[in-house]
């Protein structure tokens, strides 16, 4: 392997680190809330968070790219005032990652969430736990395979991701040059040994992730509803 | 006839003697308004260790009425649960002193049995122990198993115990015992005396069996209907059982009735006093009214107590005459006091009630009415009216006795 592809590896594990961990961080709340919310905005909400799964990413990317473009409008300001240039940048295409990750995190949580028994948080709370304790000690154990989920589906399709990276953070080598770029490249220039490597990576990584999801989940059901006699019979 | 028993009680006196004793002790005291889903007022005294029972039709509003009182919903009016007078009605749910079995306990499904019992052990500042409880409770072998794994009635007994560890001084009980079989009801029943008599603390229950009332209860709260508000009036349990089942009947005759209860399951409670154990033949004799009467031997009443009997109105006949030669040995005399035809779910047949006769003085003041089922045959074949006087014929096993009041 390369010095670049080693660059490009490493370049993707953080990202997909730093966007799942940032995703969770606001997806547990902003599920929660929208889980137990009546709002009218609700629908609006969730139909802004599933967008998307189906938009293709070059679409968002160049709404990205037209955003925060440093020469006008929001990019200028944020540039002139915060410092802050998102294109062409490891932090635009965290934020790109954020935006085209979330349905994958929020989706499994709110469902997790949505599935609890109504009378969960009245039954906790008569056996005196607050609203605060409630949700440490009760609700987010009882989620516990839905976090699992989440985390390792946003993980994955992160690393995964192309199309908004290429039009927001172009494709410089140690900055913005993730996996899927590299592998890109690799096929541009014709150099298949090397794309090879790469696409079998990622193909090796995919898999064992969507495998080890499943093979998690199916053994947490199975502890939640069969006894013990049933398993060793 | 039910003005006559009311009166006889004589319900205001005893509330206020009740009130005046509790002052110094743990003592539960709520007047409180609810007024959604139905419009209703509750006012109760509570001495430590006492149960009330809400009596009330299904869709009366019982169970809104407990879950404003634990504060899942609002209330207005004032909740003191302890003599320190602190104000519950303002607080949150789970800051209340309350603790409350719903009628279908949600329990943390993620967890198994022993380690929700820890989980909320840990959260309690100072927890009661429970542990006694779990084999009672026939819960041992499933402490590791989660509560989806349990059938409802060992989640509602997984329930008492966790209302239980919150060591609360109310303790609320929605149809706690409906889901189990005899011998966990009975488990139950002594798990809850148990626990009241150790913590001081009082309890309130809605139950539909009358029996689990009987077992628990020493004071009854009836709901009574003036137009606008709804409002349970309190009174002993054996009043408070006769109104409520004299409103089942009407609502049996007028087809309000959503086919709750039965016309000859009638249940009667009489106040007698227990005279000596006949050890040898297997019976126990009281006096009812200063005439002879006979249970099957309970060891636990003693001599020269007072005691409840509960008859089944299907469980007693009537009788012209004494009858000498046979094997019922309660024949005690008295006057009917009105007859009625019930025709209910399939059931046919004359409820008739009548008024013992006192042979003794000094239980003049017992006001003994109890009801008797008997078929249209037999009632063609008889013709009591009114003002005669009858035999009631039963056997000693048709009696159950509650050495409870």
């Amino acid at each position: 392997m390369s010095d670049t592809d080693l660059q490009a590896t490493i370049l993707t594990l953080q990202l997909a680190s730093v966007t799942t961990l940032c995703l969770l961080l606001i997806c547990v709340p902003g599920a929660y809330y929208l889980a137990r919310s009546r709002s009218v905005v609700k629908p609006f909400i969730e139909t802004l968070v599933t967008l998307p799964l189906v938009l293709p990413p070059t679409v968002m990317g160049y709404y990205f790219l037209v955003l925060f473009s440093p020469n006008d409008g929001l990019g200028l300001w944020l540039r002139d005032t915060l410092g802050i240039e998102l294109v062409f940048s490891f932090s635009g295409i965290w934020l790109a990652s954020m935006i085209y990750s979330l349905p994958f995190t929020f989706r499994p949580l709110q469902s997790a969430f949505e599935q609890l028994p109504k009378d969960l948080y009245n039954a906790a709370a008569l056996l005196g736990f607050s609203p605060c304790q409630q949700f440490r000690k009760v609700i987010l154990p009882a989620i516990k395979p839905a976090l699992f989920t989440a985390a390792t589906l946003s993980f994955a399709h992160t690393i995964g991701e192309f199309g908004a990276i290429l039009m927001i953070g172009g494709n410089i080598p140690g900055e913005t040059q993730v996996l899927s770029l590299a592998l890109f490249d690799h096929v541009e220039s014709l150099d298949f040994q090397a794309a090879e490597q790469l696409a079998l990576l990622m193909l090796a990584f995919s898999f064992s992730v969507v495998f080890a999801c499943q093979w998690w989940q199916k053994q947490s059901a199975y502890v939640g509803y069969i006894s013990d006699d049933q398993v060793r019979g | 006839m039910l003005n006559a028993i009311l009166n006889t009680f004589n319900i205001t006196e005893s509330a206020s003697e009740q009130r005046q004793d509790c002052r110094s002790a743990g003592t539960v005291m709520i007047d409180v308004q609810v007024s959604s889903p139905v419009s209703q007022h509750f006012s109760c005294t509570l001495r430590c260790a006492q149960v009330g029972v809400l009596l009330a039709p299904s869709g009366a509003g019982k169970t809104s009425l407990l879950n404003a009182l634990a504060g899942l919903s609002p209330a207005t009016g004032s909740i003191q649960v302890d003599s320190k007078g602190a104000e519950q009605i303002d607080l949150p749910a789970h800051q209340r002193r309350i603790a409350y079995v719903t009628q279908s306990p949600t329990l943390f499904g993620h967890l198994s049995i022993q380690a929700l019992l820890n989980l909320v052990s840990a959260e309690q500042t100072n927890a009661f122990d429970v542990t006694w409880a779990v084999g009672l409770l026939n819960l041992s072998g499933v402490l590791h198993l989660r509560a989806q794994q349990l059938s409802g009635g060992q989640q509602q007994r997984v329930a008492l115990l966790l209302a239980m560890i919150k060591g609360a001084p109310l303790l609320l009980l929605d149809e706690v015992l409906t889901g189990q079989d005899h011998t966990m009801k009975h488990a139950c029943i002594a798990v809850i005396k148990e626990y009241l008599k150790q913590t001081n603390a009082a309890a309130l229950m809605v139950c539909h069996q009358m029996e689990d009332a009987l077992a628990l209860a020493d004071m009854a709260w009836v709901l009574k209907d003036d137009g606008s508000c709804k409002h349970w009036q309190a009174m002993p349990i054996g009043a408070g059982l006769h109104l409520y089942q004299h409103q089942l009947l009407a609502s049996f005759q007028d087809g309000s009735n959503g086919g709750e209860g039965h016309a000859s399951e009638f249940l009667s409670v009489v106040q007698a006093t227990t005279l000596a154990h006949r050890t040898s033949l297997g019976l126990t004799e009281y006096r009812l009214n200063g005439q002879a009467c006979f249970s099957v031997h309970t060891p636990h009443t003693k001599p020269g107590q007072a005691v409840s009997l509960v008859l089944k109105a299907n469980r007693v006949g009537l009788s012209r005459k004494a009858m000498p030669d046979s094997s019922f040995v309660n024949q005690w005399l008295a006057t009917i006091t009105s007859t009625r035809e019930i025709v209910w779910q399939g059931e046919q047949g004359m409820l008739i009630d009548v008024k013992l006769v006192s042979k003794d003085d000094s239980d003049a003041a017992q006001c003994n009415d109890l009801s008797v089922w008997i078929t249209r045959l037999s009632f063609n074949q008889l013709k009591p009216a009114v003002n005669e006087p009858w035999y009631l014929i039963s056997k000693a096993d048709a009696l159950s006795v509650n050495s409870l009041h």
